[in-house]
């Protein structure tokens, strides 16, 4: 089994070539402690040999100021627990071929067996360039190999590579920069302080650790990034700095052999992209064509993926059926259904908003377009304090929030990714629609519409999400100068060249997405939905036998055997004992616990818990509250509506307390699948414990001011 | 048959390149490099980090670079930087030394 490593710059045909080299033999998984996800895959050659075939990061340069760079770095030097690779491909793109090579340069100065494939090369034809390869791999030292990976042309030529590579271990590429005198002193001070960590390794492992970030070699060895800019001090002059110096005599080396091995038949024309560009990027023009395509995209998220969200309902409520009817009634069933198919249910429910949003993301990502939407939205979302890279995913988020979480990772500075994740929950999400209803449809129905024609409950709907988006951009701002310091990377991005997206790509995309979605987003989402169902289930509650009797008797007395007035009064019965068995529950008496807390926003215990309940997702507040007055409940506009108005009769409802409430719901995260999505992207608890708290910190402030101030001026 | 990449400017002619600075004559910004002009970079003043990552990038002395345009209202640059097109904030983009190369503009 040979290890075969693939690395290259985004956008060169990495993942093309992964998925022609492995198939369908392929997994994704994460590495450790980090949000960069690794790909590893299997190959069997012609000859029958087989590979492991790693997928690394797409960096431009190894010097690492981003985890992907750190990591690639990390898999090449062996320093993941991987055993040491036999052959690193370096995928390149042969129409842009200098900026490329830097990274061969850097990784053959490592000393690892490169091999240069070549890629694009239709595309470098099309553009009139003509590459002498023969010449190319002698400059280089190492094998090239010509590949148009889109195509799966060149796969055989490329699988002989590997084996003359990795039959040789050694191949050295003669291209390794030359170190000027003040470099190999810089180098030499830097290995006294690197002391183990280079002993041994070649001179470009000193130079990644002088060049990379202080943050991330601090994170690795604490304390020596400091040490490095003491022993080799940072020029006055940023353009005299030694660490300039290696990328400049890396391309240095570089720039005379693309001189000579790449020729130019045709003079430079205007490529087709530039030409598109003309238009797509338009003050005017440019700008409507986002619209529609940013319209289009939410569209497909908020709308057009109703009718499989229905489907994924309707089939979990079958298979729930079935569960039901084939177990007999009991703690195992109820565990079963109520607990796990919930959180099942709860997690394929998801899939078809999350397709649509990766389905589209991978369209605007493959055909280019995603770097043009950053440009265009770029100054306006400086304005607000978020990187243009956010627009999409806070977009989605309007949807809803899990979808927007895991598109934020189509951004590159974690800092930023990070600070995006913490305020989509801010945009306000279709799970909020219901609640928006349940109240409006209760306190405000009969108001007069505002100058004649606006209705107050439609305004404060939309108040709601003003208020959400205003927050979202306040939060920003107070987190980008506290809990997520630093970050907020200057928009700098490759604008590649407009493609066709292929079909087999984005398929792949979304598998992979879905998998990893169902799996371990998944698991979170049961785990704590069936702890919400303890919460709600336990203690058990029983009707004591004599009263069972005596109200059964009460009903044969009162009714005609199997007429629906029966049906109907047996009915009020379960519903009292659904009632009892959730007032009795740990989550009614965590409800009536909390009243205090709660009280001064206008809540009694009823609503406390429906807050409580409605963590599995904020819709689930209208049945639970349904469950809490003894009620019936389906999913329809007037069952909706007469909670409300159950709600208002009790007084647990009054205008002023349900916009209390609607503010409350548009802050605060009350949503398990969020939180267990927060958990998969940053692979850990402590950023979702953090949204938690300062999310529902800042409901109940804002509730609380809303709640005071109303009663002050005379509402109630 | 046109190079695709000329040489850097100190490889051709180092004394032409250096005495142009010297004098910080015809030191403009990348910013201020008109639309469609090819200019060569001649450094790139912002220390740190950004500043390593833009040399990694390829503006290094000598590369060709052309604005393509600016978007409205201060917005970010689209820039053809040898071989590649990428866009970058304006911030950045002030920091980028650059000389209009004479003669034929090839962007
Ligand atoms: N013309 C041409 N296009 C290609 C070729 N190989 C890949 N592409 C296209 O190039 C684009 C980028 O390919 P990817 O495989 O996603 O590249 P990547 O390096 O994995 O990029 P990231 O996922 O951003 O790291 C896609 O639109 C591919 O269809 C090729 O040989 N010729």
């Amino acid at each position: 089994m040979l290890e075969v490593a693939l690395a290259g710059n985004p956008n060169t045909g990495k993942t093309t070539l992964f998925n022609t080299l492995t198939g369908a033999h392929a997994h994704v998984g994460n590495y450790p402690g980090i949000t960069v996800e690794r790909r590893v895959g299997t190959r069997t050659c012609a000859n029958g040999e087989t590979w492991r075939v790693h997928d690394l990061p797409g960096c431009y340069s190894l010097a690492a100021h981003s985890p992907e760079e750190e990591i690639a770095h990390q898999a090449l030097t062996g320093r993941l627990g991987d055993a040491p690779f036999d052959a690193v491909v370096v995928v390149l793109d042969a129409t842009n071929l200098a900026r490329n090579l830097l990274l061969l340069v850097q990784i053959a100065e490592l000393d690892l067996p490169v091999i240069a494939a070549l890629n694009m090369m239709d595309a470098a034809a099309a553009e009139g360039l003509d590459l002498d390869l023969v010449g190319l791999a002698a400059d280089l030292g190492c094998p090239c190999v010509p590949m148009i990976a889109r195509k799966g042309i060149g796969i055989p030529l490329l699988e002989q590579a590997v084996r003359d590579v990795a039959g040789r271990r050694q191949v050295k590429p003669s291209l390794v920069s030359v170190p000027s005198a003040e470099m190999r002193r810089a180098i030499e001070q830097a290995r006294v302080v690197l002391g183990d960590l280079v002993d041994g390794r070649s001179d470009g492992e000193v130079l990644w650790w002088l060049c990379s970030d202080r943050s991330i070699v601090d994170r690795l060895q604490p304390g020596l990034g400091k040490r490095l800019e003491l022993a080799v001090p940072r020029a006055q002059d940023p353009t005299r700095d030694v660490r300039r110096q290696v990328t400049e005599s890396r391309y240095a080396r570089i720039d005379p052999i693309v001189m000579r091995r790449v020729r130019r038949v045709r003079p430079r024309a205007q490529t087709p992209s530039e030409r598109i560009d003309r238009w797509a990027l338009h003050p005017v023009i440019g700008t409507g064509l986002f619209v529609v395509a940013m319209a289009l995209l939410f569209q497909a998220v908020f709308l057009w993926a109703n009718p499989a969200i229905e489907a994924v309902d309707h089939g979990m409520a079958w298979v729930t059926g079935l569960v039901h009817g084939a177990l007999p009634p009991g703690l195992l069933s109820d565990i079963l259904v109520d607990g796990v198919l919930s959180g099942v249910a709860g997690t394929l429910v998801f899939l078809p908003q999350i397709l649509m949003l990766f389905l589209g993301i991978a369209l605007l990502e493959d055909s280019g377009y995603l770097a043009r939407t950053a440009f265009l939205v770029d100054r306006l979302m400086a304005r607000v304090g978020l990187p243009g890279k956010a627009f999409v995913p806070l977009l989605s988020s309007f949807a809803c929030a899990v979808p927007g979480i895991m598109a934020t990772r189509t951004m590159g500075d974690r800092r930023d990714r990070l600070l995006t994740m913490l305020v989509a929950p801010l945009m306000s999400c279709s799970a909020r629609l219901p609640v928006y209803t349940l109240v409006t449809a209760a306190v405000f129905a009969g108001t007069a519409p505002v100058l004649g024609f606006l209705s107050v409950g439609g305004l404060v709907v939309a108040a709601m999400y003003g208020l959400g988006f205003l927050l979202a951009v306040a939060a920003a701002f107070v987190l980008r100068r506290t809990a997520v310091k630093g970050g907020g990377a200057p928009l700098l991005l490759e604008m590649p060249p407009y493609r066709w997206p292929r079909p087999r790509n984005i398929l792949r995309a979304l598998k992979d997405r879905a998998w990893v979605f169902v799996t371990q987003t998944g698991a979170v989402i049961v785990a704590l939905s069936v702890l919400l169902w303890v919460l709600m289930a336990f203690p058990r509650f029983q009707l004591p036998a004599e009263e069972l009797a005596s109200r059964q008797a009460v009903v044969a007395q009162t009714t005609a055997p199997d007429s629906p007035q029966r049906v109907e009064a047996l009915r009020v019965i379960e519903r009292d004992v659904e009632r009892r068995q959730l007032e009795q529950s740990i989550a009614g008496h965590l409800g009536k616990a909390i009243e205090p807390l709660i009280a001064p926003l206008g809540f009694d215990w009823r609503i406390g818990i429906g807050l409580i309940g409605s963590f599995a997702a904020r819709e689930v507040l209208v049945p639970v509250m349904a469950q809490v007055y003894g009620r019936g409940h389906d999913d329809s506009d007037e069952a909706v509506s007469a909670v409300g108005q159950t709600m208002l009769r009790s007084g647990t409802l009054t205008p002023l307390r349900g916009v209390s409430l609607m503010v409350f719901f548009a802050i605060a995260m009350q949503c398990l699948s969020t939180v267990a999505t927060l958990k998969r992207e940053t692979n850990g608890w402590k950023w979702p414990v953090f949204a938690l708290t300062y999310l529902n910190a800042l409901a109940w402030i804002a509730s609380f001011v809303v709640y005071q101030i109303g009663a002050a001026l005379g509402y109630a | 048959m046109d190079p695709v990449v000329a040489l850097p400017a100190p490889l051709l002619h180092p004394l032409v390149a250096r005495s142009g600075d010297r004098q910080g004559k015809e030191r403009h910004a990348l910013t201020d490099l008109a639309v469609g002009v090819l200019g060569r970079v001649q450094g790139v003043e912002l220390a740190g980090a950004m500043g390593e990552r833009l040399v990694e990038l390829g503006f290094t002395h000598g590369a060709p670079v052309t604005v393509l345009r600016r978007a409205p209202f201060g917005g970010p640059l689209q820039v053809r930087l040898r071989d590649f097109m990428l866009s970058l904030r304006r911030e950045q983009a002030d920091a980028i030394r650059v000389r209009p190369a004479e003669g034929k503009g090839d962007a």
